[in-house]
């Protein structure tokens, strides 16, 4: 199969969500027909995207994208420029997204795409036509009933208007629906920016109440202070609890007196780097995560709680913000140890939510106010963590397993009631 | 780590390694000896060989036995400045990326050398048709084309039979296509059946080309008769190959595959051989001549040789024993290029694939032209327009060769990914 060779399986991201996916599938008997449908893609496409530089030379990169599933509507998921980008990785991101919305029940399948390119070496120029020509070159393959991409790791709203406008010159009419995460005004929605981050806030309050622990005045440990991890930070601080450390991709900052996460954050726009925030001492990532508090939120990238360090984790719950910062093995260690981990899938899946609301707002030309939508999305959390912690009782399991067994119950339910084409 | 310069990394499929007897890897490196000769532009040689995109794609089938199974499909196109991509589509358990790969670019090269407006693609199924029931070919087809149905199109890419496809199948990869565009769409797929789009001369244009060739270099080489011909093979090219000739007079003198060789100095029954091979699904227990073991088919003194099989069949180890005045491929790859070498310090000269067998490319450009135009051309016709082609190609090839300096396959080559390479730079870069 597509991963048997690498090296370490605990960091592979394709076959850690194989891994689960047996496990829930297993769970809930799943047909062995289905299970081979959903442990592969669906369809993924590899193109060669050639771009003229700005010293006239010619380049070609390549790009993938890749649908995992699109049983149970459009496939959903963002696009990431990185050098790293590799197809496996690609896969695993949108079999996650599948079972991420499916967690929260929006009607749309996975998808995830990438190009391998170093986005800071670029010009704004050369970002742009490498955009336009990789967004043509999916046409095939996209479109709102099909496939509709988001921003990711080194994409951003700019880059999702000029996906829609090359979608949008090539079906000769303003298409704003096949994609998300665009700027406001240009069919992008209003809240989008803080759905995450309020997301894992949201999903960390219901945690806390869910394991009998304190409303407010709880020790909160955030690893990144980006879109995600920042403003999860932020939304905590307005809660009432203490952020006694964050971190940046340069180290972190320590208080055990806790954090005051506006002035954190103003800090971190205007120095670019978290270090040197007075009355805080500088911690590594190691430490950072093994710290002494209620509430761990990794949402910096992958593979950051494995086997190698699990064991010495002290938070009593874990409000996962990244995608996959958890190997398979380390979860056996955490639920040994009593911890208390709200799934990826879940915590941070206010991002997709708000991603559908934004696609369903363009199908119908008609946008609802802020508030609106965070309402709504913390309706569509609550219920879904609801739904997960019911799972993972019923099926006397992690909340992480129940998520999945929830979602590949409703993805197999689709596949079982379409049938078999041809 | 993900390598740029292979659009796809796929970590189980290890590449083939750059050995002469690896016939996808020698395309490639005759591709970089013609890109190089031709001084090629950097920005393009970067461009032109690697594939345009590549499509892989889950398809889940219910077998007989009521159990799911998912087999990979797989879809690359390399090149689109000439036209739609015209491609295979092959049933093959162990085929690889990389074999797709230089398949797909071989017919761009190919198509662009024969003056035919296509570009190549290639396309196949991790599945072994003889495993299993007609029902379950038939899901595997019809799953298969709707899941390329978005990429493939008479303006896109046309399917063509390649290993273990035949034409019943591409009936119904036409009838799937049709299906969903809701009208019936023949130029999507060639190699069809009379009377459902297909061509005259479907079953015989690649014997006809062979000979065709072979006559026109036999003349330069002022060899006017009719002359005695080896052909290694019996399958579906080596038969029509072997009926082209003997019907022209010319005097099969050996002919076989793996299971039964014959050599036969008065001249074999062709019609005979290939019928008994029909009836009987090999040549086992033919009386038609002296057996002679497979190897020694190809030293056996002749006129003109004919590889009609597999690849890699004239290599460093044999190249010596040729006992022929002149070879002409018909089998894709079937000399090495250490053979290549030794035939030409030893005066033989060859004919090489590209256009041995462009009778199969041209016809089916011919096919294509009919179903769009939706008026079919007489036997004659075909005949006529065929010969053209192949002859022109030729020529232009003999040219090329001379004005180079260099071996009539690399001068084909060189000619193919000049005109591609032109056309490109042409058309620009897009966005």
């Amino acid at each position: 199969m597509a991963t048997e060779n690498h090296e370490n399986g605990e960091l592979n991201p394709f076959l850690q969500m194989k891994k689960r996916l047996e496990k829930a599938s297993d769970l809930i008997s799943v047909d062995a027909g289905v299970y081979k449908i959903l442990a592969e893609p669906f369809q993924e496409l590899a193109v060669s995207i050639p771009v003229r530089m700005d010293d006239g030379s010619l380049r070609v990169f390549t790009g993938y994208r890749v649908q995992h599933s699109i049983a149970r509507g459009p496939a959903k998921g963002g696009i990431r420029y990185s050098p790293q980008v590799n197809l496996d990785e690609v896969r695993a991101l949108s079999a996650w997204m599948t079972w991420k919305c499916a967690v929260v029940n929006v009607p749309f399948g996975g998808g995830k795409g990438g190009i391998i390119c170093d986005p800071r070496r670029m010009s704004q120029g050369e970002l742009e036509r490498l955009t336009r020509r990789y967004t043509a070159n999916l046409l095939d393959i996209i479109g709102p009933e099909r496939d509709v991409p988001a921003p990711d790791m080194n994409t951003n709203a700019q880059t999702m208007a000029w996906f829609m406008d090359t979608y949008s010159m090539h079906t000769r009419a303003t298409c704003t629906a096949a994609v998300t995460g665009k700027p406001i005004g240009l069919g992008g929605s209003l809240g989008r920016t803080e759905a995450t981050g309020l997301g894992v806030a949201i999903i960390a309050r219901e945690s806390l109440k869910y394991k009998n622990l304190p409303s407010e005045g709880c020790t909160v440990v955030v690893q990144g202070s980006g879109n995600v991890g920042g403003l999860a930070a932020k939304f905590m601080h307005e809660m009432k609890h203490k952020v006694i450390a964050i971190s940046d991709m340069y180290g972190g900052i320590h208080n055990p007196e806790g954090l005051d996460m506006p002035k954190v954050l103003d800090w971190l726009q205007e120095n670019g780097k978290l270090e040197g925030f007075p009355g805080t001492t500088n911690i590594d990532n190691g430490q950072l995560l093994t710290l002494e508090c209620d509430v761990l939120i990794p949402a910096a990238t992958e593979n950051q709680i494995t086997s190698a360090n699990a064991a010495d984790i002290k938070a009593k719950v874990i409000v996962e913000g990244a995608n996959g910062p958890t190997s398979d093995e380390a979860d056996m260690i955490l639920e040994a140890n009593g911890i208390f981990v709200a799934p990826d899938i879940l915590a941070n899946a206010g991002g997709v939510t708000v991603s559908y609301f934004e696609w369903v707002q363009n199908r119908m030309g008609y946008f609802w106010e802020e508030k609106d939508v965070l309402d709504r999305m913390e309706r569509i959390l609550v219920d879904s963590f609801n739904d997960v912690v019911a799972s993972s009782e019923r099926h006397t399991t992690s909340a992480r397993i129940g998520a999945y067994c929830l979602a590949v119950e409703r993805v197999a339910y689709s596949h079982e009631m379409r049938g078999m084409y041809a | 780590m993900p390598n740029e310069n292979n659009p796809i990394e796929e970590p189980q499929a290890p590449s083939p390694a750059l050995s002469d007897d690896n016939p996808f890897a020698s395309m490639m490196e005759r591709f970089d000896e013609a890109a190089q000769l031709l001084g090629l532009d950097p920005d393009l040689y970067m461009l032109l060989r690697r594939p345009d995109r590549e499509f892989k794609f889950a398809i889940p089938v219910q077998l007989d036995s009521g159990e799911i199974e998912v087999f990979s499909g797989f879809r690359i196109r390399h090149n689109l400045s000439l036209g739609p991509c015209l491609g295979g589509l092959r049933f093959d358990k162990n085929m690889s990326r990389d074999e797709l790969r230089a398949l797909a670019a071989w017919t761009t090269w190919k198509c662009s050398a024969l003056n035919v407006p296509f570009g190549g693609s290639m396309g196949g199924v991790n599945f072994e048709p003889r495993e299993h029931s007609d029902t379950v070919v038939e899901k595997v087809v019809r799953r298969y084309t709707s899941g390329v149905n978005d990429l493939i199109g008479p303006e896109r890419d046309i399917l063509i039979p390649d290993l273990h496809t035949n034409e019943r199948m591409m009936a119904w990869a036409m009838d799937t296509y049709s299906m969903h565009a809701r009208h019936t769409v023949n130029a999507v797929v060639v190699g069809k059946p009379l009377g459902l789009g297909g061509t005259q001369l479907r079953n015989s244009a690649i014997g006809r080309g062979v000979r065709v060739l072979m006559e026109r270099r036999l003349g330069e080489m002022n060899i006017h008769d009719k002359v005695d011909v080896v052909i290694q093979g019996a399958g579906h090219v080596a038969s029509q190959v072997a009926l082209e000739l003997d019907r022209n007079g010319h005097r099969i003198i050996g002919m076989g595959d793996l299971q039964a060789c014959f050599h036969n100095k008065k001249g074999i029954d062709v019609a005979a051989l290939v019928q008994y091979r029909e009836k009987h699904g090999s040549l086992d227990g033919f009386a038609g001549g002296d057996i002679v073991r497979d190897f020694e088919l190809l030293s056996i003194e002749c006129d003109v040789l004919i590889p009609a099989a597999a690849s890699n069949q004239i290599t460093g180890k044999n190249a010596d024993t040729i006992n022929a005045k002149l070879v002409v491929e018909a089998a894709n790859g079937p000399t090495t290029k250490r053979a290549d070498n030794i035939l030409e310090s030893r005066g033989i000269p060859i004919v090489p694939d590209l256009l041995g067998n462009s009778g199969s490319v041209i016809i089916a450009y011919f096919e294509w032209v009919q179903n769009r135009a939706g008026y079919y051309w007489p036997i004659e016709l075909v005949e006529e327009r065929l010969d053209r082609m192949i002859i022109e190609a030729y020529d232009k090839a003999r040219k090329a060769a001379e004005k180079h300096k260099v071996g009539l396959r690399l001068a084909t080559c060189m000619l193919g990914v000049e005109r591609v390479a032109y056309f490109d730079k042409l058309r620009g870069v897009y966005g």
